[in-house]
């Protein structure tokens, strides 16, 4: 899995980076309200 | 194994603390200066200058005057990061109704007009003799998306720095203008928020922008736009991989080397996959994962991420880089993209409510 992903290329380490930060932010707007 | 030239994650987020501070402070600048100018008749009538787009004009202004020393550079290099993520977290303001009933049509005019003005930015810039790699750039990057479009498609049509750097400048100079225009067309046109949001979604290409023009002139007119600039994000590797056929076609045309096009793996790679993000987040609030309360703190999150987003990215455009190459390249750009925008106007205007 960890290799997978250090494979992948710049651009698609950020879109995935992108899609934890932005889902993270979701779940913490439901935790802080 | 790490490579040992690579750097740890720790070394990378301590040198992008600069950077990172250095945005913060723009967008908090932004922020708290937005309602101040608000209170004046030229801002508050006529340059309705919201916290989005003074964010970008700040990052423009410092970049280009005092500059930004190298320092900052790795903090900056979030900007793209920043305003992505802002748009995973703008799924929590859609429902999947609302998108299909938004984005049907968004899919249609968005597909018609980055299409066309790709296939006239080739067609003019043959006219205007302007090199094969900078034309495609230059289509790339005014149909599609200023960087991120452009940057997919330079090593396809085997483009130089210069040819990136310049195309890039010429779609951001283009948005920024359209940032400071196109809210006072809107309110002199009584654009309602579709209308708004759909001409600035098919007239702007920068994201950053498109998003910024969009909240800049109301909060449904930026989710408006936020729609049309998925849509044009998401057809973003098929309009890549149209002009690598035809600037590769065009090369071997006139005598120059052949340029293999692997079609499918283009597609695959240049797919932004960030875009299943957002779609995830619509999914969540439409099956009711999301209350009123928790949307209105997601909207809050949304909004900093794009502040801080929109303050890197003028922190990072360079006015200096219109001068790389030749007038045709800019008459070409500034024309073609004009254009588009007015036409993007009268179709809003005659199709659309």
């Amino acid at each position: 899995m960890i290799d997978w992903f250090r494979n992948l290329s710049k651009s698609r380490k950020q879109d995935i980076a992108v899609i934890v930060m932005g889902i993270f932010l979701v779940i913490l707007a439901k935790i802080l309200r | 194994m790490i490579e040992s030239e690579k750097k740890s994650l720790g070394q990378e987020i301590v040198d992008s603390l600069p950077g990172g501070a250095l945005v913060v402070a723009v967008a908090l600048a932004a922020y708290f200066i937005a309602p101040v100018l608000q209170k004046y008749p030229l801002f508050k009538t006529y340059l309705e200058l919201k916290d989005f787009i003074l964010a970008i004009l700040f990052g423009i202004f410092i970049k280009n005057t005092v500059g930004v020393s190298k320092t900052f550079a790795p903090g900056l290099r979030f900007s793209t990061i920043l305003t992505k993520t802002g748009i995973v977290v703008m799924g929590a303001k859609y429902s999947m109704m609302g998108l299909v009933k938004v984005g049907g049509p968004a899919l249609f005019y968005i597909a018609v007009f980055l299409f066309g003005t790709a296939i006239i930015m080739m067609w003019v810039g043959q006219k205007l003799k302007v090199p094969t790699p900078l034309a495609a750039c230059l289509a790339s990057g005014l149909s599609v998306c200023g960087v991120s479009a452009t940057i997919a498609i330079a090593p396809a049509v085997r483009a130089r720095n210069r040819d990136m750097a310049y195309s890039i400048a010429v779609v951001l100079m283009f948005g920024l203008l359209a940032l400071l225009l196109f809210p006072p067309i809107g309110r002199l046109l009584n654009l309602s928020d579709t209308q708004y949001g759909a001409f600035c979604g098919v007239g702007i290409v920068n994201s950053a922008q498109v998003l910024a023009a969009g909240f800049g002139y109301s909060d449904g007119a930026g989710l408006v736009a936020g729609i049309y600039n998925i849509g044009r994000v998401i057809f973003l590797p098929f309009v890549v991989l149209m002009l690598a056929i035809m600037a590769a076609s065009r090369e071997a045309s006139e005598g120059g080397e052949e340029i293999r096009i692997n079609k499918w793996q283009m597609i695959v790679d240049k797919f932004p996959i960030f875009v299943l993000g957002f779609l995830a987040v619509v999914a969540f609030n439409t099956m009711g994962f999301l209350s009123k309360p928790e949307i209105k703190l997601a909207k809050t999150f949304m909004e900093w991420c794009f502040l801080l987003g929109f303050a890197s990215i003028g922190l990072t455009t360079r006015l200096a880089d219109l001068k790389a190459a030749g007038l045709s390249g800019f008459l070409m750009g500034f024309l073609v993209a004009g254009a588009k925008a007015a036409l993007a106007l009268i179709v809003v205007l005659t199709f659309l409510e």
